[in-house]
């Protein structure tokens, strides 16, 4: 199950970076330097997140990333092609930078292979960027508010009825082990 | 724990080399297979498909492979850009045009950044602490920011000599890292120096052999050669001194027939506008520039790409005579935001001199949202004059599709679709000086031209209940995209697509 999590953590990776080029060149500029911005503020937020901060992903990583992108998107509605809006966007593109550098150091604990970790993020990361860009080409704006949302509610949903499933079963196990090794005595 | 200083830093050059990789790879190969904003979704795709490859063969090669591997991928990079340029020439030549799209795939996936993502599962694994990923990947991302920054340098000046330079030397400290041996490292430095000697003539030698043999030219001069941060932008020269531009390997100016595209888009309706303040978003051969010249009390020009106004300046300067335009400048900036920053400047006449929505970024300067931004800056009479990019009939999506977006931002407009430009064109605006009679008396002057004149009731009939672009939906764009794609590499699947 961490497979298709770290999958669908991916696909939302790649749908929030697209989704940043993609508001940030058409409400604001379509320049270089805008698409460096959000490359190195998404590069900086990530190494801050791999090198200080929380060793767990909690709710809260993945609420503060989708708030950082919608305060991005509302800024840039607000203040079109007004280019002193890009500091706050380079804040907000390091915040959701920042929850994948904690995404990475969390899910490290999960997988035995660090390869399988890498492989299926940047499996669902390939598939986002192609379903980012028929996306925003079929719905538009609709796209870029609507999906980011989807997709970070459901792997909140996910990971809460995940968390909830291991903390009920695990114990449970470990009762049940507990009982058979009391029945081999 | 930190990780060895020998690791962290392979890692982090590891991150420089696959920024700088990923530019030089998209620039390159949507070049050779036409930069259109799927086939730049795929390269994108292969690239990182070549990541989980590396990923997935990580603890499989033993080290003495990887080394190997890594050594003939430096062969193989010491190619770059000249190899993919020859391979595509020899494929087309060879009538295997169809087979180039899942080559330069295979080849993007395969042979570009597979090495690279190698060690960094490898690693950690060798630590055997979850821990490590954080300490690892650190290095990696560190590194990344460094080739972004390294990246932004060497584009600024448009050098892809200095890129590759960069790149390489990036690659022979990575296996120089891995191997310890001085005297490999003086190979790969001489070969570093060889490949930076013969450089200039091979990339215009294997530039001029791709453009032969995919462009129909029978002999071919390149001119000038830049890797902006925006596209490949080339001029070349054929047998008879027609001097072309391409931009991303599509056509932006042929100086034979495209005369006659530039006449409809910018001197018709300069001539019908009488004397004006012109704005002309895009440069490309800047030959629009000469069109409007005596008609225009000054002229802007607003280009996005700095290496694109350098190459219309300098290698087109017999079509567009900007030594005789005392009235022109130019602004080097994105039309959106230079006219949404600006909304004290007004135009008689804007001028849409943009290549055919085929990405994105194309797409929203034809969108009813750019539409409406211009029509904030067009004086009571102004209006904007468009290229409809292929012939205004019902059901021709792209022509139908920017029309629609004119309606819906003007109150008033005209088509006209000429047989010497093979296209049609839209001119729209609030309160439109001139009608069909002014159109009309102007075109009849012109030899072996066949015209059509469309006012709003026929474009209205034309265009019945398309939706225009807009930052709503882009669809065209896909559709325009796929059926692009399957024509060119599918040419027998065409009912299918």
């Amino acid at each position: 199950m961490y497979h298709t999590r770290c999958f669908l953590y991916g696909l939302f990776f790649a749908v929030l970076q697209y989704s940043y080029f993609l508001a940030l060149e058409s409400g604001v500029s379509a320049t270089m330097t805008i698409y460096m911005t959000v490359v190195f503020s998404w590069l900086a937020g990530t190494w801050v997140g791999l090198r200080l901060g929380s060793p767990v992903l909690r709710p809260y990583h993945t609420l503060l990333s989708l708030a950082a992108y919608l305060g991005t998107l509302l800024c840039v509605r607000q203040f079109p092609f007004d280019q002193r809006v890009l500091p706050f966007c380079a804040a907000g593109v390091s915040v959701s930078g920042f929850m994948v550098g904690i995404f990475f150091r969390s899910y490290a604990r999960h997988f035995r292979q660090a390869k399988a970790l890498f492989f299926s993020e940047n499996n669902g990361f390939i598939l986002g960027l192609m379903v980012a860009l028929w996306g925003f080409l079929e719905f538009g704006k609709t796209f870029l508010v609507a999906v980011p949302l989807v997709l970070s509610t459901g792997l909140l949903l996910l990971d809460w009825a995940m968390d909830l499933r291991e903390r009920q079963l695990f114990p449970a196990l470990d009762r049940l082990r507990a009982r058979s090794l009391g029945n081999e005595r | 724990m930190e990780p060895p200083l020998q690791k962290t830093l392979l890692l982090l050059l590891c991150g420089i080399n696959l920024i700088l990789l990923q530019f030089v790879m998209l620039r390159e190969f949507s070049m050779i297979l036409t930069g259109i904003e799927i086939v730049l979704v795929l390269l994108s795709a292969a690239y990182f498909l070549g990541f989980s490859i590396g990923y997935s063969v990580s603890d499989l090669l033993p080290l003495g492979a990887v080394k190997g591997a890594l050594f003939a991928l430096f062969l193989l990079h010491l190619t770059l850009p000249f190899s993919p340029r020859w391979l595509a020439g020899y494929l087309v030549s060879q009538g295997a045009r169809q087979y180039l799209l899942l080559t330069f795939l295979f080849v993007g996936a395969f042979l570009m950044s597979t090495a690279y993502s190698i060690f960094l599962p490898r690693w950690v694994e060798e630590q055997g602490s979850s821990e490590a990923v954080g300490r690892f990947y650190s290095f990696e991302v560190l590194g990344s920011m460094l080739g972004v920054v390294l990246l932004g340098a060497a584009m600024s000046r448009g050098n892809l000599l200095l890129l590759m330079m960069l790149y390489l030397s990036t690659l022979l400290l990575i296996i120089h890292l891995l191997h310890r041996s001085y005297v490999l490292l003086s190979v790969m430095g001489i070969l570093i120096g060889f490949y930076g000697v013969c450089f200039a003539r091979l990339d215009q030698g294997s530039l001029e052999y791709f453009l032969k043999s995919s462009k129909h030219f029978t002999t071919v001069h390149s001119l000038y050669r830049v890797h902006s941060p925006y596209q490949k932008v080339d001029v070349v020269e054929n047998d008879k001194g027609a001097r072309f531009l391409y931009l991303n390997g599509l056509l932006d100016f042929n100086s034979t027939f495209l005369e006659d595209f530039n006449y409809f888009l910018s001197e018709l309706p300069a001539r019908l506008q009488g004397k004006s303040k012109v704005l002309i978003v895009g440069s490309g051969s800047m030959s629009s520039v000469s069109h409007v010249a005596p008609y225009a009390v000054s002229i802007e020009t607003v280009e996005i790409d700095q290496a694109v106004a350098i190459a219309g300046r300098d290698f087109f300067s017999n079509y567009n005579h900007l030594s005789n335009v005392p009235n022109w400048s130019l602004v080097i900036d994105d039309a959106k935001h230079y006219l949404g920053s600006h909304p004290e400047k007004k135009y008689d006449l804007v001028i849409m001199d943009v290549p055919a929505p085929t990405t994105i970024q194309e797409a929203l300067l034809h969108s009813r949202e750019f539409y409406a931004l211009v029509g904030k800056h067009l004086t009571e009479q102004g209006i904007v004059s468009v290229s409809l990019s292929g012939d205004f009939e019902p059901g021709n999506l792209t022509p139908t599709t920017v029309a629609a977006g004119l309606m819906s931002a003007f109150p008033q407009s005209w088509v006209v679709t000429s047989s010497s430009a093979r296209r049609s064109f839209a001119m729209a605006g609030w309160r439109i000086r001139f009608g069909r009679e002014g159109i009309e008396a102007l075109l009849k002057g012109r030899p072996q031209e066949t015209f059509a004149v469309f006012d709003r009731a026929a474009m209205d009939r034309t265009v019945g209940d398309t939706t225009p672009f807009s930052l709503d939906q882009m669809e065209v764009v896909l559709r325009n995209n796929v059926r692009r794609l399957g024509a060119m590499y599918f040419p027998n699947n065409q009912k299918g697509l």
